[in-house]
Formats: C-alpha cells, structure tokens, sequence
C-alpha cells in the first residue's frame, strides 16, 4: 500500500514541479502569517510579529528543502542540476574534454565493436518469426550405425529424406518439419547461366515447408511451397536479395526471368527479404530451389539421378533438418515424442548387436539456426574482448590520473562549497555525474568509432574484398549493443571517477584554502594514488605488448612454415564438369583433355590436379587397415587424395623411393598409390614400403576398388591444413575413379607471374566446354596467406592495442612526471642553488620514472607469465613464456619510458634556482 | 545529536497522527492542537513541521486538500486516512509496550537482580 502511494506521490512531484512549489510556498507563507496573527492578538505589533514569526519558524528554505526531500523527488532534481553544472564545467576546459573523449572514444568503441561481432556470432536470433520455437535436429552420439555412407559436413546434424518423411508425420509436438542441403561440396556449387555468362552461386535444396516453417515471407513474389516438390513440378528458383542486389539490380522485372542452373533451366518466383541471410549465420545462400530429382542438380553428397533418387535413398544422409514447436510444447516432450519414430525408424533396416546401441534423437535449440561460427570464434573473440577491456581499464587509468590533477586546480572552488554546507556525499555525487556524463559524450562517439571498427574487422576476417570466404553477418548496433555501449559508459564514468570524486571530498578545509597545502592530487599519502595508476598502467601494457610480440612470432613462423612443396607461382582453380553432364569415362577424358591443353599453354611449366583446394582444410579423411603390418596402431586414419599424373613434379615435392602418380594408372591397371614417410614411419616401420599393400575401411571384406599397392614413398607435405601436425598421408591416382569423381582442381607451375595466366586458362577451358566456369582460383601463396586469417588478425589486432596500451601508458608516466616536476620546483631550484649540476636534477627526475616503469614492468611480467598461458593453445614455434620476447618489450617499454620522463627532467633542469625561491 | 533527532522524528510523526486523528486541520492548527492536547508541556520545533507533514502524506498516513481557513483564507488541510489510522494504533501500541518495558527496567530494585 505504502509504496503504491509513495509511487504515485513520486510521479505526480515530478510531474507537476511549479505547481507543487507554489503550493509549498503558499503554505508556509500561511503558516508564518497565523504565527503571526496570534501573536498580534495577544498585543505585539504586526511588525514585530511577522519578525518573531519567521525567527520561530527557522529557516524557510532550510525547510522547503527537507520537504522536498520528503517528497523522494530531491534526486531527480539535483541530478538534473548536476548535469548542468557538469557541462559547464567541461565546457570551460575544451582541451582537457577533447583528451579525454577521444581517449574513452577509443577505449569504449573498441570494446563495442568486438561486442558487436560477439552478439552478431552468439547472441542474434535468426531473423524469422518466433525463432525461439525453433528445433534443430541431431544425433546423441558419434557412433554412427556402421552401414552409413557419405554424411553431411556436420554428421551430427545429417538426416535422410526418409528419415525426415517418418519425422514430418508426427504432427503432435512440431507444428512444422522442413529440410535442408547444400547444392555441393564448394561455396561455389552452383552454375548459373545468365544471360550466356555462366557465373557460380552458392545454392541449397529445401523442402516445400522450408519457408513457411521458418516463417519468412517473400519480398517480392512468392517462396518455395509444397507445390514445388511434387514431381513433375515446373522448376523454380527463389533468390536472396543480396543476389537480387548484385546480380540483378534490384531489377523488380527479374520475376519470371529463366536461369540455367548447371544446365537445368528454372524459373525466379521470388526475392526473400534483405534481413534473411538463410539458416547459417555468416553464409547468405545465393538461391533456394525445391527438393527434386535432376540429373546435373544434385545436392551435396548425393549420388547420380540415374542410381538413386534423392527422396528415397536411406544412405544418403545429408538433409539437415528444423522444425517449429507447438505453442505449449516444450523440447523435452518434443524430443522424447521424435525419439520414438527415429527408433523405429532405425531399427526397420539395421539389427544393433545390442539394443542400446541405437542412437538417439536430440533436439537442439535452434533460435540462432545452424550456428558453427560460434564454435569457431567463441574462444578468438572472447580474448579479444579481454584485450580491448583491458585497454579500457588503462584509459581510465589515464583518466583518474587526469582528473586527480584537474580536481587540484578546482580545489578551491571544492573547499567553498564544502564550506558553504554541501554534505560531501552531494558533492562525490556531483563530481561522479561529471565523469560519467564525460564518459557517455565519449561512448557515444566511441559508437561511430565501432561501427567502423565492426566493418574494418569483417573485411579482416573475410581476408578483403577479394578473399574466398566473405563473411556475411548483420552488424548493425541493436538493442543489445547500445545497451553495452551505454552501461560501459556509465561503468567507466564511475570506475574512473571514484577516486578522484572521493579524494576531493576528503579535503581538510582550513588547510585546503591555502595556498602551499596538500593537495587532491597527491592526498595524504604522498602521490602514492597517481604513482600507483602508473605502475599499473604500464603493467598492463606490457601484458598487451608480450601478448602482440607473441602473436606477431607466431605468425611469422607460420609464414615460414615448410610445407613440404613450393608455393611460388603455383595457380589453382576448379572445375566441375558433373555440372554438365560429364560422368564416368566421359569425365575422366574431359579432364585428361583438360590437363593437356592446360600444359600446352605458353608459360605453363607443368600441370596436374588434386582434389580438394589446397590449405582449406577439406580433406579425406578414412580407416584403413594395412596387410601384413606387424605395427599396432590405435588409430589408423589416413589422410588421402586423388592427383592426377605428374603431381609430385609440379607440386615440388621430392621423391624417396619407387615412383609418382603417372598415365598408366588408368582405370584398367591394379590400383596404386604413393604414401609418404610419415605413413612408413607409423604404419611401416622397417619394413620395406614398395609393395607393401593397404585398403580403405576396416573389417575383413575390402572392395577391391578401393585396394592399394604402394609404388612410391614421399616426402611429406601439408596440404590441408596449415596447423596440422604432420599425419599419414596417401596419394592415388584420378583416373582409376571414374565413378566417384567430382570437382577437382588443377594446380598449375607457371614460369612467370600466375595471374597474367588467368585469361588464357578461361579460354582454354571454355574451347572445351563454354558452361563450365573456373571455381576457386587463386594463387597458393594467396592460399596460405589465407590460411592465417585468424592469425594474421590477432597480430594485428593486439599489434594496434598493444602501442595503444602503450601511447595511453607513457602518456600518463609523462602526466604524472611533468606534474611532480612542477610541485617540487621549489626544491630543485634549493638544490641547484647550492650547486647542484643540472645533470644531477636530470638524473634524479628519471630515476624517478625509471623506479615507477621498473615497477611496471615487473608487475607486468608477472601478470604476462600468467595470462600467456591461457593463449599458448594459438602460437606456433613460441612457448608462451618465451623469454626473448618477455625481455625485447621489457626493455622496449623502459626505453619509451625513459623517452617520456625525458621532457619533465629537461625542464626540471632548466628551472631557475631565483625564480623557484620566489614560487612558494 | 543523531539519535535525538530520530526518536524525535517517530514520536513527532505519532503525535501529528492523533492530532489529526481528532478532526482535519492545517499545519498550524497542527501544532497549536499538539501543544493544546499536550497541556503546553511540548514544544514543537516549527522548522521540522512540514517536512514531517510531506513525509507523512507521501507515505500516504495522512492525506491533504485544500480548503478556507477560519479568516477565509486559502489552507492546506490534512486528515488521516484509513491506513493511517491503523498505523497510529500499532505506533501508540508499540510506544505503551515500550513504555512499560523501560519502566520495568527503571524500576527493578537491587534485591530483584
């Protein structure tokens, strides 16, 4: 009850401020002039009444005031009083608030822009309706039943088309089931032809719900419906508007226009809205085209029109699969109800060896879809934030330092009000609205600055305009975001204003007035507040700088980083004939006739193929078992790729034993394959290696197709991934696959400069087949640099925070230096006047900032020896406790020390022992 | 000095409450009343009047209007509300009960220890 009316009494005080003083004022006005009257009454004259009256009364505002305050409105009103004061305040000293905004700018918009790319990566719903209903199917375990094929590039979340049929009859607990795919393996799976021009796209196969299911509607036009799936359907296409945008030029007349998807014509029915980026945050697909059946579209993994149909295939297990709760229905129930049909779905064509060995089904949250990015990012991310935070906490440093000194020179307009009867709590309350209104001026630039930073750090990680992975994410500053920025603000403001408020507060006020006194800045204990801010500052730069010199190590180590093969002008580029139709024998010729041409090129010194971009980290990965090894191995993976002839030639890898991969491995002859010495080493031993004979798959029954004889030894090359350790790898040739071919890319020795030969390749390619585009090209070198994205980015990144760290550190040893010159001036000019030689003074003075950076810097080197470990998971060919680097940036930091005491001990050296005596 | 002031804080809040308990009056009526009921033993501190009468009122023990005064002139009234009633009998409760404790202890003799 009470605090119902204590509410409303609020309200209606500020909202009727004027009114409520009149009425205040009327009353006490009244209550004097009854006083009054009485006493009238009892004789004394109306003069002397009203006197007597108000003596009685006491003081009048002193009284209007507490009921004010009885009122709970005083808060408001003093806060409001205070902000103006505030801005006065700053507006006075214009030099000191640019310092200090740009200062929190930086500090501040930093922290929101990584805040920025955490909440676009991990905190951001997908942007369809109600995406807290939304379920995203997977498997409990990773022990898939045995009979299994090819899966989806995450298996934990890959599905059947039966699968997902026995799903979608169980309407109870989901009130809709839809289903997705990729159109192939690369980012480039899709041909289309426009207007002649065959251009590569990035599409997906749904089903008919898909749309509906997600709760998207279309921009222009219709989406993909149920109607779209049934065979014998006309084909259509829906477009993304990032594509409608860069293809089409928003064109409204684009609906309608046929387009050839690897030789398959469709038919655009729609545009989906500029905020939908598809189901995977950080990949916008380009096209979204209705589950069918066609003869050059088939989706990721599955396998030819003519052997299978993408509907009723149960080992092609590469659907990912979505559904939408009912209102009411929690996941648990919808989980457990689902579980049940996948049972029995599985068990229709597979007995276990025992019945708990039937996985089960879980349902995920799905609210932010398919989300990898965060796995992946999760752990650069956070340390960046740890770093711009710590940046932020060096800046308010700065600032407490900044405002100490500043509250010195106000101290005598402190000390009157404090004389004047403000209680100190209203002042630390007054000087605290100034740090923080300073701090929110400087936060909301600090926005401006992040929205910048936001842009400049996609553009780094999709390794510029050009790079092979654009990184697509919706960063514009929402209602997460400014609420970050605002409370990082107000929180600075505090943090940084605490102490200097609390220290002015504390003044004694009969010392405060003179002159000679102690001051706020140097308080009752000598200093020792700024000195410490000091101290700490350049510690924690430090910790920043090692951290840089770390990452920057590291990322020179990878840069020359063998990788068992010759980099320079090494051109690769994909094609996919399967697009057009090639198969089998076709496709195998296609590319023999390819590669010969390609070789004929002038400038081509030689050519050959492989199977999967080179340093992407998509490789082939299997078990195999090796005949007759007398080695036991717990885990036999191989890692293996088909190459065509000549590989080891053009790729510069060097020959041990026996020979490469060359023509005669056609289809017809045995089955061969060359490994290298680190499959000798682990699986061989001493045994000799030519001959030696190994099959893909574990089990007693191999397919001969997929039998190896060894016929040469390499040496070893890296040429998935770049932070591998080096593991078993094996080598067969193209030509003995037909049927299991797909894209494959050459790679190309060229005798000058790589890129000259672009145009001549298209060519060459295009007299052969003018629909096949060129996927992926690029240079390996290009390659490899990509590689290091994340690498390159975090040198860079703590590089650029790192001096930060350290221009904001050496600013504040100056600050405080410069500053402790000036208060003992007096007491160099005694010291110079008994003869002291000036480069005593100078000695003195940079001893002085010597033992505060050698503080520093021990600090910091303890604190780094700490926080280092925590990134010795990111660095190459450096321990986190490398001692080359601790001692270069410690003795780096004591050199720009020295160079920023330099100036306060010149002066000090040049102070005027006459003038001093004379400065009290 | 601080504690004075907040026993005299809650007994002044209980002493506005039962005078305006008797009938609805202005501040100044308030005080003449406390000085009246109490036989002129207790004397009022003007300056703490009307802060106590804000305070009362936002808590919502007593509630205003405005009205004439006997020599019609414009005058804030106050009466006590409903809650406010029940608060002054618990309040003059508590007081009697606190009463008889001190009392009790004042008058405890050596023998009984």
């Amino acid at each position: 009850m009470t605090l119902w009316n204590r509410l409303r009494s609020w309200v209606e005080a500020i909202l009727q401020r004027s009114r409520m003083e009149t009425e205040m004022d009327a009353e006490l006005r009244f209550h004097i002039e009854a006083f009054a009257e009485d006493l009238v009454r009892s004789g004394i004259p109306r003069e002397e009444a009203l006197r007597r009256a108000r003596i009685e009364f006491g003081g009048v505002e002193r009284a209007k005031e507490e009921c004010r305050d009885a009122r709970g409105t005083n808060f408001i009103e003093s806060f409001i009083q205070d902000l103006r004061f505030g801005l006065r305040m700053l507006a006075k000293n214009p030099g000191f608030m640019a310092i200090a905004v740009v200062t929190l700018a930086l500090g501040i918009g930093a922290n929101t822009a990584i805040f920025s790319l955490i909440d676009a990566i991990m905190l951001k719903n997908l942007p369809v309706k109600d995406p807290q209903q939304l379920v995203l199917f997977q498997w409990d375990t990773h022990k898939w039943p045995p009979h299994f094929g090819q899966t989806g590039g995450d298996s934990k979340l890959s599905f059947s088309y039966p699968a997902f049929q026995q799903f979608s009859t169980q309407r109870e607990a989901l009130s809709a089931v839809f289903a997705f795919v990729p159109l192939g393996f690369s980012e480039q799976n899709v041909t289309v032809n426009l207007n002649g021009e065959p251009t590569l796209a990035y599409g997906e196969m749904v089903t008919g719900n898909y749309f509906s299911g997600l709760g998207v509607p279309p921009l222009l036009g219709r989406t993909i419906t149920e109607e779209d799936e049934q065979p014998g359907a006309p084909r259509v296409a829906v477009i993304s508007y990032g594509y409608w945008s860069s293809r089409f030029g928003r064109d409204p007349s684009v609906l309608g226009r046929v387009i050839t998807l690897n030789g398959t014509s469709a038919t655009i029915v729609g545009v989906t809205p500029s905020t939908f980026y598809g189901e995977h945050p950080g990949g916008e697909p380009d096209l979204w085209v209705a589950f069918a059946d066609l003869p050059n579209l088939r989706p990721w993994g599955a396998k030819p029109a003519n052997t299978s149909s993408v509907f009723t295939d149960r080992d092609w297990i590469c659907l990912n699969i979505m559904g939408r709760l009912r209102r009411g229905v929690s996941r648990e129930q919808a989980q457990s109800a689902l579980d049940t049909a996948f049972h029995q779905f599985l068990v229709a064509d597979w007995t276990p060896d025992k019945p708990d060995q039937v996985p089960h089904l879980q349902l995920a949250a799905a609210g932010q879809g398919v989300n990898h990015l965060r796995e992946a990012y999760s752990q650069p991310l956070y340390l960046l934030m740890a770093v711009v935070g710590l940046v932020l906490l060096i800046a308010c440093a700065n600032l407490a330092t900044l405002l100490l000194a500043r509250a010195t020179t106000r101290q005598r307009e402190i000390s009157v009000r404090l004389a004047m009867g403000a209680s100190r709590v209203r002042l630390i309350r007054q000087l605290l609205t100034e740090s923080v209104l300073l701090s929110a001026i400087g936060g909301a630039i600090g926005l401006l600055f992040a929205r910048w930073g936001t842009q400049a750090l996609l553009a780094l990680m999709s390794g510029g305009p050009g790079g092979q992975h654009q990184m697509i994410l919706d960063v514009k500053p929402d209602r997460n975001v400014l609420l970050f920025t605002l409370a990082a603000s107000v929180l600075t403001g505090i943090l940084f204003g605490l102490a200097p408020a609390f220290r002015a507060a504390r003044l004694e006020l009969a010392s405060a007035m003179k002159e000679s006194a102690d001051n706020i800045f140097e308080g009752r204990d000598g200093h020792f507040l700024g000195k410490s801010l000091v101290v700490a500052q350049v510690a924690a730069s430090l910790v920043l700088m090692i951290g840089a010199g770390l990452f920057v190590r590291s990322l020179e180590n990878f840069e020359r980083k063998d990788l068992g093969f010759d980099q320079k002008n090494l051109l690769t580029f994909g094609i996919d004939p399967t697009r057009a139709g090639y198969r089998g024998d076709r496709l195998v010729n296609f590319y023999q006739q390819a590669l010969e041409r390609v070789q004929g090129l002038p400038g081509v010194q030689s050519a050959t193929l492989i199977e999967n971009i080179p340093l992407s980290d998509w490789s082939n990965n299997t078990n195999i078992t090796v005949e007759g090894s007398r080695l036991n191995v717990p885990n036999n993976h191989l890692r293996w790729s088909v190459v065509g002839p000549d590989f080891f030639r053009t790729m510069d890898i060097p020959l041990i034993a026996g020979r490469g991969i060359n023509e005669s491995d056609r289809v017809t002859a045995p089955h061969v394959a060359v490994v290298d010495e680190t499959f000798v080493r682990t699986y061989l031993g001493d045994t000799y290696p030519l001959g030696q004979r190994f099959y893909l798959g574990a089990g007693t029954n191999p397919n001969p197709k997929f039998e190896f004889e060894i016929v040469g030894v390499v040496k070893k090359a890296e040429l998935t991934d770049i932070h591998a350790q080096p593991i078993p790898k094996a080598y067969m040739s193209y030509s003995q696959f037909p049927e299991e071919l797909g894209t494959l890319y050459f790679q190309v020795r060229t005798a000058g400069d790589p890129w000259g030969l672009i145009p001549e390749l298209r060519d060459a390619i295009r007299q052969m087949d003018p629909s096949l585009p060129l996927m992926d090209v690029g240079t390996l070198t290009q390659l490899t640099a990509d590689a290091l994205t994340q690498e390159r980015i975090f040198a860079r990144l703590s590089s650029f925070f790192g001096f930060l760290a350290l221009l904001l550190a050496s600013i504040g040893l100056y600050g405080t230096m410069a500053y402790s010159v000036t208060r003992q001036t007096h007491e160099i000019g005694i010291r110079l006047a008994l003869g002291a030689e000036p480069q005593d003074v100078l000695r003195t003075v940079l001893g002085k900032g010597l033992k505060l950076t050698l503080g520093g810097v021990v600090i910091g080197i303890l604190a780094a020896l700490a926080a280092t470990r925590l990134i010795s998971t990111m660095i190459y060919g450096v321990t986190a406790t490398d001692p080359v680097t601790f001692i270069a940036v410690a003795v780096f930091m004591v050199l720009v020390a020295l160079v920023a005491c330099y100036v306060p001990a010149r002066r000090a050296t040049r102070v005027d022992p006459t003038v001093a005596l004379r400065y009290q | 000095m601080d504690r004075q002031l907040d026993l005299l804080q809650g007994t002044l809040d209980m002493l506005i409450l039962k005078a305006v308990s008797l009938g609805p009056l202005h501040g100044y009526g308030i005080l003449l009343r406390i000085q009246q009921i109490s036989k002129d033993r207790l004397e009022i501190q003007q300056g703490s009047l009307y802060p106590a009468l804000y305070r009362l009122e936002h808590q919502g023990w007593i509630t205003s209007e405005w009205g004439e005064s006997e020599n019609k002139r414009k005058a804030r009234y106050y009466r006590l509300t409903a809650a406010g009633k029940r608060r002054l009998q618990t309040e003059a409760e508590k007081w009697n009960r606190m009463a008889d404790v001190i009392a009790g202890i004042l008058g405890t003799t050596p023998e009984e220890v």
